[in-house]
């Protein structure tokens, strides 16, 4: 054996290097951010544990040795169908399981077989709101043989679902079997209904991604900095410029704001939304002409203010230089280095980043400030679009299997809203399934252990696949109102599990931060107006526009074109297909009924 | 069999394969008997083809259709050319054009010129275990996915990135790579140059290897040093091959690289970024307009079956070179 490396050994070595460099690319991308629920499951679990303890299973108490639970949970009864009623629906991909489970054998799926008597069957599985489910779909509809039920969540396709007969009408079974609870928690003025319901036909049953103002911004900044520099909160615009400033004089900041937008300026993400808001505009969304029709809000003169602001932030320093080339890394960098103060995000933050981000540097602080005034005292953001979904049952289904459906969906939206009466604690964010082992375990004191986050949610989306989460305006509200409640208990009268749900500061911040941004929800809210299904034309005309849009607003901010040209922006905006499509907003606003 | 490839190489043999050959046709039962065995051997290959290559070229209806899902594609409506007017009176469509063969073009010529100039210098080395490991470690980003490169490049290149930190102590200063339509371009280009350059050397290095020696060895013996032998035996030697791959490459004038485009690019350089194949990315692939997405794919193609019929022809004029 020579000790010299033979030509086809280090070609072979070589070609393994080189083939798992090569499989290393092919590592599974996380979903995108932009879905309200996701990103507590996609983003890095924080070691503390967050999700609210819930009651175990029916099964019989998990007392793992000496350590009982000290509270009982309960399910809503129900009749259980006998012999079982089996359903054929999508499930969701790319879940990883514990333990041996899957879609078919986990501790919530096995709940809704024991206790309702349904039973499902796995049609296909396919990412949810993914290229790929819709293919599968589409190739379904072209066979005929759609499953028994599935969601939708784009309202287009539900459009032409429903034109060309491909899905069941259900309003009479709706009626008949949605409980009263049910029927409360989807309010019939909400713009959700609006893709089913088609005069008094109804074609499926509507949900909301999530809970409502999901994605509502509101402003975090480095407490531990003002602290330092003996400042105060700012509550307006222009305080907020005077703080980024001194956080950048005093040598503690690179960059006053984060400002790296997942879409154009006025988008989730980091993005400058609540300054336009502040302003009393809103890019992106339709908003009033003040002649009762509707326009496009990137047009409006006061944008032209707000991008003179940014411009003025952009040269002096307060933004980086390449915000619009950052990408989803370098964001995270960027707030996990350090180096910036403030940025606009949603209620979720405190679980997606913050609290890790504090974890590892001790010293750091953060604050939930909400948005800051503009000159006129007005405060702005967008609302989450968070409707447009829902579930539909193929044409041809039998009734019993819709009522079926529908009453489970009945039981679910009961324990979850009812969750403190029925003791289910993992009712909180995402309506999880509490069992021991799965999202809690003891530790050696008998206490339910901290620093645990097996983050299952995605159980729930399988199950409730089909309804998924149950999702309803307030879904989110109801709980974090009660476990404010609990604060101004005594804690001695608490159990186990609602002493875990308190004890994480995250827990806490984030009810407060949901809250505030759900009470200020209608002062602050300037929403897209248009909620009908986008015409031939805007499907057509929309994605360059856009991209002009936002090649546009990069120039004026970043100064590469004088904010005069603004005007010319709105010209080509309107020449380049901008006003055929306003008319087509404004037939369809002319036939929606007014309201304040 | 039919006819033969005629290949030469050298100055002076500009000669078609000439009269000396006598083809004759013959019958198809005779080729059967003799050869059935390799006609077999084919056929599951064949039959790949025939199913992944031609009987997808239905497709292409696609292009001229309102095709809607629902009611598939023999009931959709026939619209003609509607699909390539609206794409031509697209805003930025002559723009977009413009940045997708300069960016084409411009890597296919800096890609080759570089993979060829290696070549000549890793050539020369001779079979050391230095060279091995420098083709090896060159060729190996070839495989790497632009998805991991982008990323990369994305942490490297910005104004806040290490580059530019250097560039910065050496007074060059902070150079937009990524955020300068200007700048953009090159970026893509001498990424592309770096990532592909070992793989484009490999064809050349096989063709040098083809060389006679003795030619260098005559050469040498008349006095020639290292420039001349290379402008006088190696260039002229693989002058069919370089032109060979020019030609092939023409056939890619109008693929600019879309996973690295879409990757790298941001708002600040549509105007030198935008390609054809990111339009149809965010106008086709992400609102579902798949008539518009298979109406570029069908124009890219049609541009390049003429492109490569051209440079066939070019081929046999320049380089003798005929592969039917």
């Amino acid at each position: 054996m020579t000790a010299r490396v033979s030509r086809r050994k280090f070609l072979g070595g070589a070609a393994s290097v080189a083939a798992m460099t090569v499989l290393s690319a092919c590592a599974p991308q996380a979903p995108a951010p932009a879905q309200p629920a996701a990103p507590a499951a996609t983003k890095a679990p924080a070691p503390a544990a967050t999700q609210a303890p819930a009651p175990a299973t029916s099964a019989p108490v998990a007392a793992t040795g000496k350590c009982q639970m000290d509270w009982k949970p309960t399910w809503p009864q129900v009749k259980k169908y006998d012999p079982p009623i089996k359903i054929k629906a999508p499930f969701h991909a790319g879940v990883e399981f514990k333990k041996g489970d899957d879609w078919l054998n986990n501790p919530m799926y096995n709940r809704v077989k024991e206790q309702l008597g349904i039973e499902y069957e796995i049609h296909w599985q396919a990412a949810a709101r993914s290229a790929d489910y819709y293919a599968k779909l589409n190739a379904d509809l072209a066979s005929n043989s759609l499953p028994d039920l599935f969601p939708c969540w784009d309202p287009l396709l539900t459009e032409k679902l429903i034109s060309s007969g491909a899905v069941e009408e259900i309003s009479a079974i709706w009626e008949a079997t949605a409980s009263p609870l049910n029927k409360e928690k989807r309010p019939k003025d909400h713009p959700m209904w609006a893709a089913f319901l088609k005069g008094d036909k109804l074609y499926g049953v509507p949900w909301t991604n999530g809970p409502a103002h999901n994605s509502d911004l509101t402003m975090f900044i480095r407490q531990d900095w003002l602290e330092k520099l003996n400042l105060k909160a700012p509550t307006t615009i222009a305080e907020l410029e005077e703080t980024m400033r001194a956080f950048i004089k005093g040598k503690l900041a690179q960059y006053g704001m984060l400002l790296s937008p997942a879409d154009s300026l006025a988008s989730w993400g980091p993005s400058a939304q609540p300054i336009f808001g502040a302003y009393g505009c809103m890019p992106t969304a339709w908003r009033p002409d003040g002649k009762g029709g509707l326009e496009w809000g990137s047009i409006q003169p006061k944008v032209k203010e707000v991008l003179a602001l940014l411009n003025k932030w952009y040269k002096d320093g307060l933004l980086d230089p390449e915000f619009f080339a950052l990408d989803n890394a370098t964001r995270s960098k960027h707030k996990a280095s350090g180096l910036v103060g403030v940025y606009f995000q949603p209620w979720w933050e405190w679980q997606a980043n913050l609290e890790k981000l504090e974890m590892d540097n001790p010293s750091w602080k953060f604050a939930d400030i909400g948005l800051p005034a503009g000159p006129d005292g007005k405060r702005g953001r967008m609302d989450s679009r968070d409707f447009g979904s829902g579930t539909l049952f193929r044409k041809g289904l039998e009734p019993a299997k819709i009522k079926a459906a529908i009453e489970e969906l009945n039981w679910h939206m009961e324990r979850h809203a009812n969750w403190e009466k029925y003791q289910m604690y993992g009712e909180w964010r995402n309506g999880t399934a509490f069992v021991e082992g799965y999202e809690w375990e003891w530790n050696d004191k008998c206490e339910l252990k901290t620093g645990f986050n097996p983050n299952l949610w995605a159980y729930m989306v399988g199950v409730g696949f089909s309804f998924l989460q149950c999702g309803y305006p307030a879904y989110q509200y109801d709980i974090a109102k009660t476990i404010k409640e609990w604060y101004k208990l005594d804690p001695a009268k608490l159990n186990k599990a609602q002493r875990y749900l308190m004890s994480s500061r995250t827990q806490q911040r984030e009810a407060d931060s949901y809250l505030a941004i759900w009470d200020t929800a209608d002062k602050y809210q300037l929403r897209d107006l248009f909620w009908g299904v986008p015409s031939k034309q805007m499907v057509e005309l929309l994605p360059e526009l856009k991209k002009m849009e936002t090649q546009a607003f990069v120039d004026l901010v970043s100064g590469k074109r004088p904010l005069n040209d603004f005007e010319q922006y709105v010209a080509d905006w309107k020449k380049q297909g901008g006003d055929k499509i306003t008319a087509d907003v404004n037939a369809w606003y002319a036939t929606q009924p007014k309201k304040s | 069999m039919a006819d033969e490839i005629s290949f030469d190489a050298g100055p002076a043999a500009h000669r078609r394969a000439g009269p000396e050959i006598v083809r004759t046709r013959q019958s198809f039962s005779t080729i059967w008997r003799q050869h059935w065995q390799l006609y077999t051997m084919l056929l599951p290959a064949a039959v790949l083809l025939i199913l992944f290559r031609f009987y997808p070229l239905w497709g292409i209806s696609l292009a001229f259709i309102d095709w809607e899902p629902m009611k598939g594609v023999l009931g959709s409506a026939f619209v003609g050319l509607d699909v390539y007017r609206r794409i031509f009176s697209t805003p930025d469509m002559g723009l977009i054009i413009r940045n997708t063969v300069v960016i084409a073009v411009g890597k296919i010529i800096l890609v080759q010129s570089a993979g060829l100039a290696f070549a000549l210098i890793i050539h020369q080395l001779g079979w050391s275990l230095f060279r091995r490991i420098s083709q090896t470690l060159t060729t190996l980003p070839y495989f790497l996915s632009w998805i991991i490169v982008g990323g990369i490049m994305l942490q490297i290149l910005p104004t806040r990135g290490v580059l530019n930190m250097g560039l910065r102590e050496i007074g060059l200063g902070p150079i937009r790579f990524l955020t300068s339509p200007e700048v953009f371009p090159w970026t893509l280009i001498w990424s592309e140059v770096w990532k592909n350059l070992g793989f484009a050397a490999v064809i050349y290095l096989a063709a040098l290897v083809g060389i006679n020696p003795e030619l260098y060895e005559a050469a040498a013996v008349d006095g020639a040093g290292r420039g001349a032998r290379l402008l006088h035996v190696t260039l002229p030697g693989i002058a069919p091959t370089i032109v060979l791959m020019a030609c092939l490459n023409l056939g890619n004038v109008l693929e600019a690289g879309f996973e690295q485009v879409l990757v790298l690019q941001n708002p600040a350089v549509y105007a030198t970024g935008d390609i054809l194949d990111t339009y149809v990315y965010r106008a086709g692939i992400l609102s579902a307009q798949y008539s518009l997405a298979t109406a570029v794919g069908l124009l890219k193609s049609v541009v390049g079956f003429v492109m490569v019929c051209l440079s066939y022809w070019l081929a046999d004029r320049l380089a003798n070179y005929r592969v039917f």
